[in-house]
């Protein structure tokens, strides 16, 4: 062996050898072996109640959705210091701290898994989403303009490193819709600039190495008309999404130092500019800026080709963010280290309100960056309303929601299906 | 009796191979131990659904190795169709940085493996963490044994100028914090 062999070995031994399995390993396996059997049994069963429940939920559900609380200028016309609103020194907590959620609250969760449906948390009750074929694998949800795109979780390609595999159908669920449209099929879905409107990524071939192939799109309606002919992307990028008259393009494999983003024009196949660390983009806007401590988030508003840059408190950087629908709020995960160049000890949601530059960090969410489960965060459809899940163990999660001005979480403890986890954000 | 023989002998495999293999679904999966221990129940679910026909093999370990593999390939490409956070904001470990070289540089080469493309980042774990010979992860992996040469070779290579350039990567971070 040469020295990086020998070296490569003792970093993965040093870093995992102290750890050990669960003692309770075997029960969870077989657990979990057991619900897998006895739901298959149960389905059948409870298929005609669970139609029965569907028709109800459905007629409940389907009332008109939340306006957007505000509603000033959409887009950043003017840089201001940001402003935190939080305890420095909050310790990070294993749960989500806040008031209990009244019991109308709208939330309306998208759940994947073993079964695809709408949670409704105030009442506990799930409808599924018909249309979709069953999957064992599941779905994997992209976010569009009003819905969701929904392609089933491939088994891995048995093919070479990083090749596209085989493409796969989309379909198209609007937000809180009982059933899902077949839109087309291909390898990923990114949402387009309007509503309506989606990019299809295909590749030549199944083995097509998507590091380094080159993939083609092609702007479609939700229906799977096509849009303009299809255009080739640099070689090694997919779509994240459109923006403006743009694609942001990301790179396939992502390497340890910043990753560079390319804002590509369709019309003229150029790539207009390469932004560092893409944390979110909207029809509209789009925010990015170093992972640093200190550093600055920029938003470069599309239209105008203006950009405003807002600094967030020393020892702190954002990423991993997503834009309300209207572009207004940017919701960031907040890391907040010891010292400049160190690594996380807490993690915090937080919001910008790009038409102010006001960063507003939310009480309630601190975690450690160590923490077993993860919060998840996005914006309810349409609105203001922003929505955090952390999974508390087994089935249950901790779902809390936030409004522009609430000085504290709004908390729902509620068990999911087993199997079933909730998508928020851009997608999962 | 004859009924409960099989768990019996899962429970056994469970617990002689749970932590290796836990281990190797961590370096898999990139650093986290959640993520981990769900790979590790699934594929531990989908060997004792057809637990008897894998212990006719007389290897169920590479079998369930297997799972534990292409589960994780599956799960990258989920990953990939989203941004994922970059390498330094990744960083796991809580606390003040260790200055000391030989822990930054570990540090560096695991969130390093992480950054692999999946089938690299697997022979890498497979060959230098489990130590198995080319011909037996050609086998888990469902390739030539050239492959497997090819796919080490890229995967050293990229580590090699990823390590290569971790001395002033840190620095330059540390530098540049504070401002852009």
């Amino acid at each position: 062996m040469n020295d990086l062999e020998l070296r490569l070995t003792a970093a993965m031994h040093e870093a995992v050898d102290d750890h050990h399995a669960p003692a309770d390993l075997v029960d969870k396996v077989l657990r979990r072996n057991r619900r897998r059997s006895a739901l298959t049994v149960t389905l059948a069963v409870a298929a005609s109640a669970v139609a029965l429940a569907l028709v109800v939920t459905v007629l409940v559900l389907h009332r008109p959705a939340t306006a957007p609380a505000g509603g000033s200028t959409r887009h950043p016309h003017t840089s201001k210091p940001v402003r935190a609103n939080h305890g420095g020194n909050a310790q990070p907590a294993a749960r989500l701290r806040g008031l209990p959620m009244g019991a109308h609250a709208d939330v309306l969760l998208l759940l994947t898994g073993r079964s695809t449906g709408w949670f409704a948390v105030a009442r506990r009750s799930l409808q599924p989403i018909g249309g979709l074929p069953a999957d064992n694998g599941g779905y994997a949800f992209t976010r569009l303009a009003g819905g969701w795109s929904a392609q089933p979780e491939r088994p891995a390609p048995q093919c070479k490193d990083d090749c596209a595999g085989p493409p796969v159908p989309a379909y198209f669920v609007a937000s809180g819709a009982a059933n899902a449209m077949p839109i087309a099929s291909g390898y990923a879905v990114a949402a387009g600039e309007k509503r309506g409107e989606a990019w299809l990524v295909t590749y030549r071939r199944r083995s097509s190495d998507m590091s380094t192939a080159a993939a083609t799109v092609q702007e479609i309606t939700l229906s799977g008309q096509p849009v303009g002919s299809p255009r080739t992307l640099p070689a090694g990028y997919q779509p994240v999404r459109a923006a403006g008259n743009y694609l942001v393009l990301g790179p396939v494999n992502q390497g340890p130092s910043a990753v560079l983003f390319k804002l590509w024009d369709p019309r003229t196949g150029r790539v207009v500019r390469t932004l560092p660390d893409v944390i979110a983009a909207s029809p509209d806007l789009v925010a990015y800026g170093k992972t640093c401590g200190g550093c600055l988030v920029r938003v470069l508003d599309l239209a105008s080709d203006r950009q405003v840059s807002l600094r967030l408190p020393p020892m702190t950087w954002g990423y991993d963010g997503t834009f309300s629908s209207d572009s207004r709020f940017l919701a960031l995960q907040l890391s907040t280290s010891h010292a400049a160049g160190g690594a996380a000890f807490r993690t915090e949601v937080a919001v910008i309100d790009t038409t102010t530059g006001q960063l507003t960090v939310l009480d309630g969410t601190a975690q450690s960056p160590d923490a077993r489960h993860q919060w998840t965060f996005g914006w309810q459809a349409s609105t203001h309303q922003l929505v955090i899940a952390l999974q508390r163990g087994g089935t249950r999660f901790q779902v809390a929601s936030w409004r522009p001005g609430q000085a504290s979480l709004r908390i729902a403890t509620v068990s999911l299906p087993r199997g079933t986890y909730p998508v928020l954000g851009e997608g999962g | 009796m004859r009924a409960r023989e099989p768990q019996a002998s899962f429970e056994e495999f469970v617990r002689a191979r749970s932590s290796s293999l836990l281990r190797t679904a961590f370096l898999l999966t990139g650093q986290n131990w959640a993520e981990a221990e769900d790979l590790l129940q699934l594929a531990l679910e989908r060997a004792y659904r057809h637990w008897p026909r894998v212990c006719q093999t007389g290897e169920p370990e590479r079998y369930v190795r297997g799972i534990l593999v292409n589960a994780s390939v599956d799960r990258w490409r989920r990953l990939a169709r989203r941004p994922e956070i970059s390498l330094q904001s990744a960083a796991a470990d809580p606390g003040v940085p260790d200055s000391a070289a030989a822990v930054a540089d570990r540090d560096y080469l695991i969130r390093a493996i992480a950054c692999l493309p999946p089938r690299q980042r697997a022979v890498v774990v497979l060959r230098y963490f489990d130590g198995l010979p080319e011909a037996e992860i050609a086998v888990t992996l469902g390739c030539s044994v050239g492959s497997v040469k090819t796919h080490a070779a890229r995967a050293l290579t990229r580590l090699r100028e990823q390590s290569g350039s971790a001395s002033t990567a840190p620095a330059a971070r540390r530098e540049g914090s504070g401002d852009e």
